[in-house]
């Protein structure tokens, strides 16, 4: 793009301009859907849409690891990572790498003509101006989608796992009303908004954990849908308090570190609908616990270091409960030994 | 194109709710990124939220330069630009650490790798400052450091304790409250064994000592908030110095003493003053602070580079690795953002004269795991000698937009400095999104 526009070449850029692109004419918006899409269907789909088996029935798979036959996809980027970078186009491989010069061993389209000058601009400002697909959607993400790029190779979870679940436990729940966020307030409750939208809460009372009973949980009956993270380390509730946790429909991850908590207490976590982590550190359990932590239908990490349980427990909720995660005490370097950092190869002089 | 909202020139408490709630609303009027703010859109299609799953940070930077190359972004073992420096496997294929992380490489599982970070400011001072501010070295005004910003917009999670800590030999150039407000000004506490032994009062100090100390706090300011703020800054520094008090008075006095910490767990976090930083600063998250600076210092390899690593890398190893397994096991690790961070990275070329290698801002290393961060991954590449990015730059200012986003500050809330000129908490930075779950 840096040779300098004769006005031959003005001349025939300002008629693709006017006569092609209705969006590209004036400063109005680039609709993604009537401007930049029929771009991507022509020249780039054939190579970057879903696997498909074309007429001499050979599978073409999509090039790159990158589809751009659907929002998802695009926004997911290819094996190098993303290609749309909202507000900045020149960080944008979509745009760049269609810029670059057409001998270049990267330019796209990979085979055929470059895109048009137009064309490049409505991309450009498409991008600019923050890349909203408006109400396209395309294709979704499939269970290909999981399969992580190169560069992630060793990823423990997918791009966007966490967001998935959220999202779906917050499907149809409306946000919190400012009286019940006040009244978590007043309780001295410190909440982060886990969606950014009220929906979805973590409630901890970091500093006044001496003064949390069971009273004083009451609060959270009145946000009970809302939440989704509850931090009660350190309080002096015991299994009594668990009653009521058991029916926050929504809690998927509960603190009990530092309680006087049980395994009976715990039995009646079993019927908390969402529970998947569970946080028992610092407890005094005893391996009648195995059994009932073993029976919870939804955990998938239960973190029990100094928690009364020894190898030989933890070992048989493994057993019992080959999917669950189960933390046991940190495998943290051993004591330093007095030579340590000094045992590396012989230093270059 | 972009409008941010602005909302207010500084936030007091009502401002502060008016902010939070203005989040919680939705969207901030913020339209680089407007499939975020549909009515009740809390993602992308391609599930991506607003923020992480981080309400605090541990922060470690590497003061002086680390050496990319020897430490996360290491080449052919053997090869010219690695000199005498070994690589390790680690417990994730594909991720590879130069020799001294023996023990982080059994947690790499948890640690995503940035091996594409890209700054233009290649002298100390100003690649401390531009790291910890994102806004490059002004002689007019000073910004307000990562940790002010969370202290700002999101405030202490526990009300006795201040959100922003520092630990260690920090400097001008490092966390710093800029132009706001003194409370966010991180606290210092120069020797973590003693805490803040010398707030006890009076046994070990006497009150006037002990306001000294305060005053250290306001002072690191003090000729820029004489220009600007003469007012404002003697209730700001009130403000402190009662906060302070506070302090002193609240139970969590024991948030900073270590010694309540288990022996061995002293040990495997390694008995210096960078491992015991770091244990200190999981104790402080633990109580509700929301940001912790611990820093190392002597990366400055420009004599003698592996040889100083060798003595550098093993305490930062230790720490960091009995970090993250020691946070996995408390179930802390999915609120807690780790941050390992450098004002640049080091030169491919070892220098033969001095066996060193000299300052290198455009192509560096840097580590986040927890708060929503996905661990095992390697994001960004830079050619086969380190030299240059060749894939998935991150700018400095992306780097700090990731942590914001890990924290839910909205990257395009713009304040105003006393002059009245905009900031933003990573400036234009864009987060790399792709690191989150
Ligand atoms: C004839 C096939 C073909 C067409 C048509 C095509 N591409 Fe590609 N594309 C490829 C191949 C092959 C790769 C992978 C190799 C590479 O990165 O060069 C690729 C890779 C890419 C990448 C990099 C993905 C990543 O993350 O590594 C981008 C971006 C891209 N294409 C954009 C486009 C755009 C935009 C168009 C349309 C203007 C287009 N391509 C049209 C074949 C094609």
């Amino acid at each position: 793009m840096s040779e300098s526009i004769t006005p031959l070449r003005a001349l025939t850029l300002f008629a693709v301009v006017t006569v092609f692109s209705p969006a590209a004419r004036s400063q109005e918006p680039v609709s993604f859907r009537t401007d930049v899409l029929p771009i991507l269907e022509e020249r780039c789909f054939d190579c970057h849409q879903a696997t498909r088996t074309d007429a001499r029935g050979r599978t073409k798979k999509h090039k790159g690891g990158l589809r751009l036959d659907g929002n998802a996809w695009i926004l997911r980027g290819g094996d190098g990572g993303d290609v749309v970078v909202a507000g900045k186009p020149d960080d944008s491989p979509l745009l760049t790498r269609a810029e670059l010069d057409e001998d270049d061993p990267d330019h796209m389209p990979d085979r055929g003509d470059p895109l048009t000058v137009a064309q490049l601009e409505v991309i450009r400002r498409w991008i600019a101006s923050g890349a909203s697909f408006g109400d396209w959607t395309g294709a979704p993400l499939d269970a290909s989608a999981a399969s992580v790029p190169v560069a992630q190779a060793g990823a423990t979870v997918p791009a966007g796992a966490r967001a998935a679940r959220l999202l779906a436990l917050a499907d149809g729940l409306a946000p919190l009303s400012e009286a019940e966020r006040k009244a978590l307030g007043e309780a001295g409750a410190h909440v982060e908004d886990l969606l950014g939208d009220r929906r979805l809460f973590r409630i901890g009372f970091p500093g006044r954990q001496a003064s949390i009973d069971d009273a004083a949980l009451r609060v959270l009956d009145r946000v009970k849908e809302h939440v989704v993270e509850l931090d009660l380390a350190r309080t002096p509730i015991d299994d009594s308090a668990l009653d009521s946790l058991a029916r926050l429909p929504r809690l998927s991850r509960l603190d009990l570190s530092d309680t006087r908590i049980s395994a009976a207490g715990l039995r009646k976590l079993t019927r908390a609908a969402s529970l998947r982590t569970l946080v028992l550190v610092g407890t005094t359990l005893h391996e009648d616990a195995v059994g009932v932590l073993a029976g919870m239908p939804h955990l998938e990490t239960v973190h029990l270091w100094r928690s009364g349980l020894g190898d030989g427990e933890l070992a048989a909720l493994r057993d019992a409960s080959p999917q669950l995660r189960v933390v046991g005490p940190p495998s943290l370097p051993p004591p330093e030994a007095p030579s340590a950092g000094r045992d590396g190869p012989r230093r270059r002089r | 194109m972009t409008r941010s909202k602005d909302l207010a020139s500084h936030l007091d408490e009502p401002t502060r709710r008016a902010f939070l709630s203005r989040i919680a609303a939705g969207c901030l009027g913020v339209t680089t990124m407007p499939w975020l703010c549909g009515a009740a859109s809390a993602a992308t299609a391609a599930g991506t939220l607003r923020r992480g799953s981080a309400s605090r940070v541990i922060y470690l930077f590497m003061s002086g330069g680390m050496s990319h190359l020897d430490s996360f972004d290491p080449k052919a073992p053997g090869s010219d630009v690695m000199g005498p420096t070994e690589v390790l496997a680690t417990n994730v294929d594909g991720i590879r650490v130069g020799q001294h992380f023996a023990h982080l490489a059994r947690q790499m599982d948890k640690v995503a790798v940035l091996n594409s970070l890209w700054s233009n400011q290649g002298a100390h001072a100003q690649g401390r400052y531009y790291m910890h501010t994102g806004y490059t070295l002004r002689g007019t005004i000073r910004h307000p450091s990562l940790g002010a910003w969370t202290s700002k917009l999101l405030g202490p999670a526990n009300p006795t304790l201040p959100a922003h800590v520092s630990v260690g030999d920090n400097d001008v150039y490092g966390p710093s409250g800029g132009f706001f407000e003194s409370r966010h000004f991180p606290l210092p506490v120069g020797d973590p064994e003693d805490g803040l032994r010398n707030a006890r009062l009076p046994r070990t100090v006497t009150e006037e000592r002990f306001h000294d100390r305060l005053e250290k706090l306001a002072a690191m300011d003090r000729a820029f908030q004489e220009r600007f703020q003469a007012e404002k800054a003697v209730h700001a520094y009130a403000e402190a110095y009662e906060q302070a008090v506070q302090l002193m008075r609240s139970r969590d006095l024991a948030a900073f003493d270590l010694d309540s910490e288990d022996a061995a767990l002293r040990d495997a976090y390694g008995r210096n003053d960078f491992g015991q930083g770091v244990l200190l600063a999981r104790r402080l998250v633990e109580h509700g602070v929301r940001f912790v600076e611990v820093n190392s210092g002597g990366w400055d390899t420009h004599n003698e580079n592996f040889e100083t690593l060798e003595d550098r890398i093993p305490p930062v190893d230790r720490a960091l690795a009995a970090l993250l397994a020691d946070l996995d096991a408390r179930g802390m690790l999915e609120d807690t953002l780790v941050v390992l961070t450098t004002e640049f990275g080091r030169t491919p070329e070892i220098t033969r004269d001095r066996n060193g290698r000299n300052h290198h801002a455009k192509a560096f290393s840097s580590l986040l795991a927890g708060g929503g961060i996905r661990g095992g991954v390697v994001h960004g590449r830079t050619d086969e000698r380190g030299d240059e990015i060749v894939e998935g730059k991150v700018r400095v200012t992306d780097f700090n937009a990731t942590i914001a986003h890990a924290l839910g500050i909205p990257i395009d809330f713009v304040l105003h400095s006393p002059s009245g000129r905009p900031f933003k908490v990573a400036d234009d930075g864009q987060p790399v999104l792709s690191l989150f779950a």
